[in-house]
This record gives structure tokens, sequence and C-alpha cells, in this order.
């Protein structure tokens, strides 16, 4: 090398040197930026899920313990009027009883969709089979259901699974067009795996862009992220929509 | 010929060879949208092997057709230049939109052709050297957005995904190669001395880099166990 060639090897040395150095600066900031944001982030989801559930406990509770039992009082005084007289008055007491019993029904659906008995006291298989067959049976939906769990795994990560499947459920029903859903919840390798898929019309290529579509995969997300899982989506045009969740069991 | 050299050429030949092996190994495992990647390692094992016997012939005094050793990288630039944008589209770079993808692929193409034709005089024996600087910047770019959009997406730690050690490991080959490869563009005149010594700057990256290309096969995911309506 002559001397103007060793004057570029050295500036190319020193160049790349300090290239080098704020390439590794930058890296460096960016990974502890993502654990500062990974932690904000799963601490925030973490307290908004909490306080939903919280708070869908205490309204169905509320309306099981306080209401439930208010309106079956109303009803019982209802039917002891004294309405031998007959008539308009009588087919009044009636039909006012009927409305309560229709009251009281509702009352006990809108208590068990906030937090279902079956879940709390049998366990996310029976919880999810009781919700499934429903459907099956109000929509023209046809759900098949496969599960290997034998085990409880915790209430919490049960009730978050549970609502991942009425999520799916739901986004099937509303915006896939399918005629035929198959859910499978399994366990392999320490991980709780609820795999499903479709054969509905897909995703639209756009989807993380629309908002209001947008919604329910966030909702989905947001509940695998709270349990430390790991959320997956496939899906193509006219192919079905395929989703699957792994969350570690420990 | 001494010991250090023999041990420089032997560390160009492993360090591709390592994680592309690696990648063999995990194929049928692997998460699909690696697979381009495994094959620039491919490619970058063919690349630095030829690039061995040249540097090989030159340790022993020998002279190794420069031409077509040339052509060689050539093709090789375009080939992992359009693997890696296959990767980050397949990575969700462009948001599925095939039309940006389809554009970047040709633009490419266009740009190697354009260095052939008009830049070289169609002499397929010439370095595309605009061509190189252009790809470089390109790719650096992508491992940067996809750096970014990690910082949201990714819950568990950057430095387990596989896919943040791949634009790392890109970041610290192609910023020193943009800055090597505009030097010879502007200093064309150039010793073969001073070439093998600008050379041998990057041979002491690349070992570091294939070892993060390594650590990055390891992490690749597995195939997800998605379910089929039977």
């Amino acid at each position: 090398m002559d001397t103007s060639e060793k004057a570029i090897y050295s500036a190319l040395l020193i160049a790349l040197g300090i290239v080098g150095i704020i390439l590794l600066y930058f890296i460096i900031s960016i990974i502890r930026q993502q654990r500062r944001y990974r932690e904000v982030s799963l601490a925030k989801i973490n307290a908004e899920i909490t306080t939903l559930e919280n708070e869908r406990k205490r309204i169905a509770s509320d309306l099981h313990d306080e209401v439930g039992p208010l309106l079956s009082a109303v009803k019982l005084q209802i039917n002891h009027l004294d309405i031998s007289a007959g008539g308009q008055q009588k087919e009044l007491v009636e039909k006012s009883s009927l409305y309560i019993d229709d009251v009281i029904k509702k009352m006990r659906e809108i208590s068990n969709d906030l937090l279902p008995n079956i879940l709390v006291r049998r366990g996310l298989p029976a919880a999810a089979e009781d919700f499934i067959s429903k459907v099956t049976h109000s929509t023209p939906l046809q759900v098949t259901f496969e599960n290997d769990l034998k085990e409880r795994i915790g209430l919490e990560k049960e009730v978050n699974l549970y609502r991942i499947i009425q999520e799916v459920v739901h986004n099937t029903l509303k915006h896939a067009k399918a005629s035929r859903l198959k859910i499978r919840i399994s366990q392999q390798d320490g991980m709780i795996v609820v795999a499903t898929a479709d054969d509905g019309v897909g995703l639209p290529e756009n989807i993380h862009q629309r908002k209001e579509a947008g919604l329910g995969l966030l909702n989905l997300q947001s509940r695998t992220d709270v349990m430390g899982g790991e959320f997956n989506c496939k899906s193509a045009p006219g192919k079905g929509t395929s989703y699957l969740f792994e969350i570690p069991l420990a | 010929m001494e010991i250090s050299q023999h041990i420089t050429l032997l560390i160009s030949i492993l360090a591709p060879l390592v994680p592309f092996l690696l990648g063999l190994y995990r194929y049928k495992k692997t998460d699909g949208s690696y697979y381009p990647f495994i094959a620039v390692l491919g490619c970058a094992v063919l690349s630095e092997t030829y690039r061995t016997i040249q540097l090989y012939n030159y340790y022993q005094g020998l002279n190794w057709p420069v031409g077509i050793s040339t052509i060689g990288y050539n093709l090789y630039v375009l080939a992992i230049g359009l693997l890696y944008t296959i990767l980050f589209y397949k990575w969700g770079l462009f948001e599925n939109k095939t039309r940006p993808y389809y554009l970047v692929l040709i633009i490419l193409s266009l740009a190697w052709v354009f260095d052939h034709l008009i830049i070289n005089g169609n002499r397929i024996s010439s370095p595309t050297k605009y061509y190189r600087l252009f790809y470089s910047l390109l790719l650096c770019l992508f491992a940067i957005s996809h750096i970014n959009k990690l910082i949201v997406s990714e819950k568990h730690s950057l430095l387990r995904n596989a896919s943040f050690l791949i634009c790392l490991g890109l970041l610290f080959f192609f910023v020193p190669y943009i800055i090597i490869e505009g030097v010879f563009l502007f200093s064309p005149k150039t010793s073969p001395d001073f070439y093998i010594s600008v050379y041998q700057i990057r041979g002491r990256f690349n070992p570091l880099i294939y070892l993060i290309f390594t650590v990055a096969i390891l992490w690749i995911p597995p195939k997800k166990p998605f379910i089929q309506l039977s």
C-alpha cells in the first residue's frame, strides 16, 4: 500500500470503529426501551383486564343476589293478589307474572354471561362446551369442540381462555360468514394450546388498520399477553381463519 | 502460507457454514417464514467458499480469474437482495400488501440490470457497485423498520427473537459494507494489497455476524400447530 492508500485505510478503520460504536449504542438503547415498554404495557393490560373482570363479577353477583330475590318476592306478592273477581284484572296479573318470569330468566342469562357459574364450578372445558352447545342451538354455525385438558388450570387463566373462546366464536359469527368452526383445547409441553379453525371468508388484508375489526384481535392479543402466552393467526381471503393460543401452564 | 492465513481461510468458510447446517438440520421444524433466510445462508456458503479459494490463490501467489469471481458475486448480491426482501415480506414488513412487495422486487432487479447494462456497458464481469450500495441501504432500512415494529409487538425479550437478531446481523454487516463499497466506488484505482487489507477488515467482522446468525437460527420459532377443519 502506498501512503495515500494507508491514509484511506486508517480513515476507514476509524470510520468503521465510530459507526460500530453508534450501532452498538443504538441496539442497546432499543433493547432497554423495549424492556421498559413491555413491562409498562403488560402492567397496564393486566390492570385493565383485572378491573373489567372484577366489575363483571360484581355486577353478576349483584344481579344474582340482590335483584333476583327482589323480583321473586314481587312475583310472589303479585300471585297472592286477590283477583277472584276475574276479568281484566286477572289477565293483567297473569301477564305481569309472565313478564317477571321473563325478566328473571333474562337476568339469569346476563348474570351467567358475565361470569358463568359452570366455569367457576366445573372449569374451562365444561363451560366452553356449554357455551358452544348454546351457540350451535341458536345459530346456523356448526361448532366442533375437542378437549384434552383433564385438570383445572386456575380460575384466572380459565376466565381469560373462556373469554378468548367467546371472542373467537363471536368474531366467526359476526365477520367470517363461516358454516363450520372447530375448537380444540390441548396440553402440550407445559403449555395449554387453544386452536381454532373456520371455513369462512378469512380476514381482510388490511385488518390491522381497520379500527372496529381490529378491536376483537386486540382483545385476543391482550388476554394472551396477560397470561404470558403467544397468539398467532393464519388467514387468507376465502380460505378461512385459524387462531392459535399457546399459554404457559406455570 | 502462514498459520494465521490458514486460520483466516478456515474461519471464512466455517462462519456461514455453521448456521447454514444448523438451519438445514432444523428445516422441517422451522417456521416457514424463515426459509428465505436459510436460502441466504446457503448462498453465503457458496460465496464465502468462492472468495476463500480466491484468497488462498492470492496467498499462494497464484492468479485467479477475477472476472469469473465477479460474475459469481454479482449473481450472489442479486439473489440475497431478493431473498431478504421475501424474508421481510413474510415477516409482515409490507403489511401483507403484495403491490409494494412486488414493486421492491422489480426495482431491485431493474437496479441490477441497469447497473450492468448502462453503467457497466453490458460487461458481466464488472462489479455492480451502485446496485450493491443500493440494496445494502435498502436492507438496512428494512432492518430498522422491522426493529421499530418489534419494539411494540414483541412480548418477550428482543434478544430471544430470531428476526431481531437477523436484523442486528444485517445492520452490523451492511453498514460497514456500505462504507467499504463507498470507498471502493470513489477510489477505484487501488492496489491488490489495499483491497485485501480492506477485505480482511470485513473478514474479521464476518465471524461475529455469523455468530449472531447462528444464535438466530437456534431461536427460530418452530412451526405453529394450527389445526385444520377436516
